[in-house]
C-alpha cells in the first residue's frame, strides 16, 4: 500500500480557548481530489490552516507524505512546505510584483535554476492556467478569475505533490467558476498531484471531487466522508443530504431552526 | 514591482553625500592631512582643569593650533601638554598679496620661537571667559619668570618636538597666594584658644553661680537702700534754705556773742579774758567755716549716692561686668 | 445574563489592570520574538547577500529618502529657525549672543536633527510599513509567503531595514545642515551676526564627534522605526480597521521608542564618549 499523501490524526484545534475541531482523523491517498465542505464557521479554513502548517493544533498530528508538519520547525518545516502549493481565497498574489515575478519568486528563492530556465518555467505554468501573455501584468490589473488562476500557477511553481485550494470559486461568476473546475481537473491530469479543495460550491464539489469530507460546527467533527454523489443520495445524516441538495431535499425532514443551527 | 525612480534616488544620494563631505571637511576632520604642522610641548605644575585635547592654542590671541595630548609625568607630578601648531598661520612678511604668502617651514618656525623665548615668550593657561574652558596663550608676560624646573624642561627642539617654557597661570598664582595665607592661618592654634575660652567661661559661670555673690549683691543693695533713705532724710531736713536759715541764725547768735565778747573784751582787756575770747573766736570761726564744709560734704555724699545708684543699676543690667569690667555702654 | 456578568467584571479596575498587563506582556513577548526573527533574518542576509531583494531595497530607498527629502529638510530648517529665535531672544538678554551658533549647532546636530528626521520618517515610512504588512496580512499574502517556505521577516523586513539605515543617516546629514542654516538666518537677521562669524562659531563648537553621534543616532532610529513599523504590521488583525490600528500604533510606539533610545543614547554619549 502506498503512503498516504495526507493523514490527519486525532486533530483537535481552535482559537484561544475555543475549540473548533475535535478529534478529527482522515487520510488522503495520493492523486485524490478531496473537497472539504461545510457551512460557514464549521472549521474548513481552520482545518486547511492546520494542514498547511500555519497554525499549531491543540492535539493530534498531521502528516504530509509521512512527515509531521506539526512537530517540525524551522528549515525542516519549510522543506515540507515547499512540497505543497497553496492557492488562497483572494489569490494572495504579491501586489508589488508582476504576475511572472509572483510565479518566479518561489523558484528564485528555493531552486538554483538560471533566469532563462525560470522564465521558461513561468511561461509553462501560465500556459497551464491559460494566462500566457499576461506575464508583465500587475495583480491589480487582473480580473478575479485571472487572479485565481494566477494563484494556481504560483502554487504549481515548485511542482508540488499536494495542492491546497481555498475556496477557488468564491466570488466568481458561474462561467469562471466552471472553468476553474475544469482547470483543477486539468492540473490533476497533468501533475498527478493530490488536491485538497475547500469549498461550499455544490457545482464544484460534484464536478471535481473524488471524495468529500463534511465538517459540522455543532459536533466539531466530520459528519460525512465519501464520494459526493453517494453522500447526496444515501447519507445517513439528513443535514448532509440537505446541504448537498442545496436545501431542497424532500427526504430530509428538518426544521428551519436546525438548518440555521447547522449554518451557524 | 513599481519601478524605482532611479534618477530621483541618484540625485538624493548625490546631494546627501555632497553635504556629508562638505560638512566633514568644514569641521576640519581631515585638516591634519593637508596642512603643514609643527609640534610643541610645554610642562606646567598646576591643574589643567578646563583644558582638553582640542583646546585652542593662541599666540597673542591668534588661534594657531590645538592641544593634541595632555599627559602626566609621574616623577615630578608635572603635566605635559602637547600642541599641534598650524604653520599656515605664520607668515614671514606682509607680502604683496597676503593670501599668496607661503607659510613658513617648521625649522624656521622653531628658530623663530627660540629667538622669541629669549625675549620672554612663554606659555600660560588662560581661562576663556566665564565658561570654565581654558586655552593656552603664548605671549610676553610682564613680571613673570618662565619656569625651567630641570634640564629636561629646558626650552628647545628635541625629538621633533619643541619644548616651550611656561609660567603659572594667573589663577595658579592667585591660588598659590591664597594657599600661603591659608597656611598661615592654619598655624594658629584654634583648638587651644577655644579650650582656654571654654575653661574661662566655665570659671566665670561658676563664680556667677556662687551664692556668696548673690549675698554680696543683696548686702550692697540693702546698704544702698539705707544710705538712700538717710540721704532722703538728710535732704528732707537739710534743704539748703533751711540750712541757710539755721546758719544765719547761728551767725546772728555768733555775732551777738561777738558783740558780747567785744564788750567783754573791752571790759576784760586788762584781765586774762582776751585769751578766753580768742579761743571763743576760734570756735566761732571754726563754726563759720564748718557750715560750708558740711554743705560740701552733704553735696558730695549726694553725688556719691547718685553714682552708687547708677553703678548698681548697671550691675543689675550687666552682671557680667562685675568680672569683665565696664564694657561698651549699652545704647 | 452573561452580558451582565461581563459588565460587572469589566467595571472592576483590578481586572482592567490585569488585562492591560497581560496585553503589555504579550506584546513585549511578541516584540522580542519579532526582534529575534529580524536578527536571524539579518544574519541570513549577511550570509547570503545575493538573496536580498535589492529591487525592493531601492524602491524603499526612494520612498523613504528621495521622496521624504523636501519635507524633512523643511522641517529641520524650521526647527533651526525656531530654536535659533527662542535662544536669540533669551540669550540676548544676557549678552550671550556669541553662543547662539554653538547652542543651535550642538542642539540640532546632536539631538534635534536626528530626532526630527526620525519623527518625520516614522510618519512617512513607519506607518507605511505597518500598513503595507498589515494589508498583506489581511489579503493572506503573509500566509502565502510562509507556505511558500519563505521567512516573511527576511522577505519584508530586510529590504526596508537596509533602505532605512542607508537613507535616514543621509536625511539626517541634510537635516543637520538645514537646521544650522535656519539658526544662521536667525542669527544674521535678528542678532546681526555676520554669516561668516556664525559659520566659524558653528565649526568651532560642533565637533566632528557630534556629527558622527548624529549619524549613529539616526541609524539606531532607522532600525527602531523599521522594526516597530513591521512588527505592528505583523501583529495587525485580519480586517481593514485592524490595519488602521496597526498604523496608528506603529507611529505612537515608534515615537516612544525613539525618545527612549534617544534618552539612553544621550546618556551614553555624554558619559562614555564625551565624558
Amino acid at each position: 500500500m502506498t503512503q498516504n499523501a495526507i493523514s490527519v490524526k486525532n486533530l483537535t484545534a481552535g482559537y484561544g480557548r475555543r475549540i473548533v475541531l475535535e478529534n478529527i482523523s482522515f487520510d488522503v491517498p495520493p492523486g485524490q481530489i478531496l473537497t472539504i465542505l461545510g457551512g460557514s464557521g464549521c472549521g474548513k479554513s481552520t482545518l486547511l490552516k492546520h494542514m498547511i502548517g500555519l497554525r499549531t493544533p491543540f492535539a493530534g498530528d498531521i502528516l504530509l507524505h509521512g512527515k509531521s508538519i506539526v512537530s517540525s520547525t524551522g528549515n525542516r518545516k519549510r522543506a515540507i512546505m515547499r512540497r505543497f502549493g497553496v492557492a488562497y481565497q483572494g489569490g494572495a498574489l504579491f501586489r508589488s510584483l508582476s504576475l511572472a515575478e509572483n510565479i518566479a519568486l518561489p523558484m528564485e528563492e528555493h531552486t538554483k535554476m538560471s533566469k532563462e530556465e525560470i522564465r521558461e518555467k513561468v511561461r509553462e505554468k501560465l500556459r497551464l492556467v491559460n494566462l500566457d501573455g499576461y506575464q508583465d501584468c500587475m495583480p491589480s490589473d487582473l480580473s478575479g478569475g485571472m487572479v485565481k488562476r494566477a494563484a494556481f500557477a504560483r502554487s504549481l511553481a515548485l511542482d508540488p505533490d499536494i495542492l491546497f485550494f481555498d475556496e477557488p470559486s468564491a466570488g466568481l461568476d458561474p462561467l469562471s467558476s466552471a472553468s476553474l473546475d475544469r482547470l483543477i481537473l486539468d492540473i490533476r491530469e497533468k501533475t498527478a498531484a493530490t488536491i485538497v479543495v475547500v469549498t461550499h460550491e455544490l457545482e464544484s464539489i460534484f464536478t471535481i471531487a473524488d471524495r468529500a469530507v463534511m465538517l459540522d460546527a455543532d459536533t466539531k467533527s466530520i459528519i460525512a466522508d465519501g464520494p459526493p454523489l453517494e453522500l447526496k443520495k444515501h447519507s445517513a445524516n439528513p443535514f448532509v443530504r440537505l446541504f448537498l441538495n442545496a436545501g431542497r431535499d424532500p427526504a430530509a425532514h428538518l426544521h428551519e431552526g436546525s438548518i440555521h443551527a447547522g449554518y451557524q | 514591482m513599481q519601478d524605482t525612480n532611479k534618477f530621483k534616488l541618484g540625485l538624493f544620494v548625490t546631494i546627501s553625500l555632497f553635504v556629508f563631505i562638505a560638512a566633514v571637511l568644514s569641521m576640519g576632520v581631515f585638516d591634519s592631512l593637508f596642512k603643514s604642522r609643527a609640534h610643541m610641548a610645554t610642562f606646567v605644575e598646576e591643574s589643567v582643569q578646563g583644558l582638553n585635547s582640542g583646546s585652542a592654542v593662541k599666540f597673542r590671541g591668534v588661534p594657531i593650533g590645538s592641544i593634541s595630548d595632555i599627559t602626566i609625568i609621574m616623577e615630578s607630578r608635572t603635566v605635559r601638554i602637547d600642541m599641534e601648531i598650524d604653520l599656515s598661520k605664520f607668515k614671514t612678511t606682509l607680502g604683496k598679496n597676503i593670501f599668496t604668502t607661503p607659510s613658513i617651514p617648521a625649522p624656521e618656525f622653531y628658530k623663530y620661537l627660540h629667538s622669541e623665548i629669549d625675549k620672554g615668550l612663554c606659555c600660560r593657561i588662560e581661562p576663556d571667559g566665564i565658561t570654565g574652558i581654558k586655552y593656552i596663550e603664548m605671549d610676553f608676560f610682564k613680571d613673570v619668570d618662565a619656569r625651567h624646573a630641570g634640564p629636561e624642561f629646558q626650552p628647545g627642539l628635541r625629538n621633533g618636538i619643541f619644548f616651550m617654557p611656561s609660567t603659572p597661570s594667573l589663577m595658579s598664582s592667585l591660588r598659590f597666594n591664597m594657599t600661603e595665607i591659608l597656611a598661615n592661618i592654619a598655624t594658629i592654634d584654634f583648638r587651644k584658644i577655644s579650650e582656654e575660652t571654654i575653661s574661662l567661661l566655665e570659671r566665670a559661670n561658676k563664680t556667677l553661680n556662687d551664692p556668696r555673690l548673690d549675698n554680696l549683691l543683696n548686702d550692697a543693695e540693702t546698704i544702698l537702700k539705707k544710705a538712700s533713705e538717710t540721704v532722703e532724710t538728710l535732704n528732707g531736713t537739710l534743704t539748703p534754705e533751711k540750712l541757710d536759715l539755721t546758719l544765719a541764725e547761728l551767725d546772728k547768735t555768733i555775732r551777738s556773742i561777738r558783740l558780747l565778747s567785744d564788750g567783754l573784751e573791752k571790759t576784760l582787756a586788762t584781765s586774762k579774758i582776751p585769751q578766753t575770747t580768742a579761743s571763743i573766736r576760734e570756735l566761732s570761726d571754726s563754726f563759720s567755716t564748718g557750715d560750708s564744709s558740711i554743705k560740701m560734704t552733704i553735696l558730695k555724699l549726694n553725688e556719691a549716692l547718685d553714682a552708687m545708684t547708677d553703678l548698681i543699676q548697671y550691675i543689675n543690667d550687666n552682671p557680667s561686668s562685675v568680672l569683665h569690667g565696664k564694657g561698651r555702654a549699652k545704647q | 445574563m452573561r452580558r451582565r456578568d461581563d459588565m460587572t467584571r469589566r467595571n472592576s479596575i483590578l481586572l482592567q489592570i490585569g488585562d492591560v498587563s497581560c496585553v503589555i506582556w504579550q506584546e513585549t513577548l511578541s516584540l522580542i520574538q519579532f526582534i529575534g526573527e529580524a536578527v536571524s533574518a539579518c544574519a541570513d542576509a549577511v550570509r547570503r547577500p545575493r538573496k536580498i531583494r535589492w529591487r525592493e531595497t531601492l524602491f524603499y530607498m526612494n520612498m523613504c529618502g528621495s521622496d521624504g527629502l523636501p519635507i524633512t529638510a523643511l522641517i529641520c530648517f524650521l526647527t533651526g529657525i525656531i530654536l535659533g529665535y527662542q535662544c536669540a531672544v533669551q540669550m540676548h538678554k544676557y549678552g550671550a549672543d556669541a553662543f547662539l551658533p554653538g547652542l543651535v549647532g550642538c542642539s540640532v546636530v546632536r539631538e534635534l536633527g536626528p530626532m526630527m528626521v526620525a519623527i518625520v520618517a516614522t510618519g512617512r515610512a513607519g506607518s507605511a510599513f505597518a500598513a503595507e504588512i498589515g494589508t498583506m496580512k489581511v489579503s493572506e499574502e503573509i500566509d502565502a509567503m510562509r507556505t511558500m517556505g519563505f521567512l516573511p521577516e527576511r522577505f519584508l523586513v530586510i529590504p526596508k531595514l537596509i533602505a532605512m539605515t542607508l537613507t535616514i543617516p543621509m536625511l539626517t546629514v541634510i537635516g543637520d545642515v538645514m537646521g544650522i542654516l535656519g539658526g544662521m538666518i536667525v542669527g544674521h537677521t535678528s542678532l546681526g551676526m555676520p554669516v561668516q562669524t556664525y559659520y566659524q562659531q558653528t565649526v568651532e563648537w560642533v565637533a566632528p564627534e557630534y556629527f558622527f553621534e548624529s549619524i549613529f543616532k539616526s541609524v539606531v532610529f532607522a532600525v527602531v522605526i523599521t522594526l516597530t513599523g513591521c512588527w505592528r504590521g505583523f501583529r495587525a488583525g485580519n480586517d481593514a480597521i485592524a490595519v488602521g490600528k496597526a498604523t496608528t500604533s506603529a507611529v505612537v510606539i515608534s515615537i516612544l521608542f525613539i525618545i527612549l533610545c534617544d534618552t539612553f543614547l544621550a546618556h551614553v554619549f555624554n558619559t562614555i564618549f564625551f565624558g
